[in-house]
């Protein structure tokens, strides 16, 4: 197993022109909560089209479905991409979890709807806003989740006191 | 009582950053990442995951060795 670079992984991403929006623990930490996270969590456009850029950008990380006791290589053809709904991978670079769906937020639409744009030495991409993830992490209602969420809820109110 | 004075007795609600210090959040840390932006946030998440797995791996090594 090689060391993971999670910038690497989201370079792919951009790079292979995806339409994606990241949410999860990169969320958090880019909207400045103080916390790692040693995986990337995205909410994905499932359209075909998309899948296979998905699949294009990550072919030199080797992705495996992680959840599978074989750890099956990730394929996605035409005769299975319009079943997929969230991918649980391992990669290279490390962990991707691609969702068609977050909880509190709703599809790739409404993900992107609920985004904003940052730019990162690799390019530009969208990460949910801070309103969204925190109804997100609410929804969900992790233990994992309460610490993050406590961050996100100070940062919004410092948010909302620097713009009176 | 007057509206006024209900609202002037009312206890107090903390604040979100307060309530976070009461848990026991560090909120200094906050204060520092607050200071950064995404991408470097970003950066020295990478940067940890990166250490981690290289003080993993050499923590493995010393125990095969030992």
């Amino acid at each position: 197993m090689q060391q993971p670079d999670l910038e690497a992984l989201i370079n792919r991403l951009i790079q292979g022109q995806v339409r994606f929006v990241i949410i999860g623990g990169i969320a958090v930490v880019a909207h400045g909560a103080p916390v790692t996270t040693f995986d990337v969590d995205v909410c994905c456009d499932l359209a075909a089209e998309n899948l296979f850029r998905l699949q294009s950008a990550l072919a030199d990380g080797h992705p495996v479905h992680r959840m599978t006791p074989q750890k099956l290589p990730l394929e996605i053809t035409p005769a299975n991409v319009s079943s997929l709904r969230n991918l649980y991978l391992q990669t290279d670079f490390g962990v991707l979890d691609c969702l068609g769906h977050v909880s509190g937020v709703g599809d790739y639409v409404a993900a992107f709807e609920q985004s904003v744009e940052v730019e990162l030495p690799g390019g530009r991409c969208r990460v949910l806003t801070i309103d969204a993830l925190i109804r997100a992490k609410q929804a969900v209602n992790r233990l994992q989740d309460k610490v993050a969420l406590r961050h996100l809820l100070a940062i919004k109110e410092r948010q909302n006191a620097n713009l009176l | 009582m007057n509206e006024a004075d209900e609202l002037k007795d009312a206890p107090r609600q903390a604040s979100a950053w307060e309530a976070a210090a009461a848990e026991g959040i560090d909120m200094s840390l906050l204060e520092i990442t607050l200071n950064e932006t995404p991408a470097q946030r970003i950066r020295r998440n990478n940067d940890v995951v990166k250490f981690a797995w290289t003080l993993r791996q050499a923590m493995e090594k010393r125990d095969a060795t030992a």
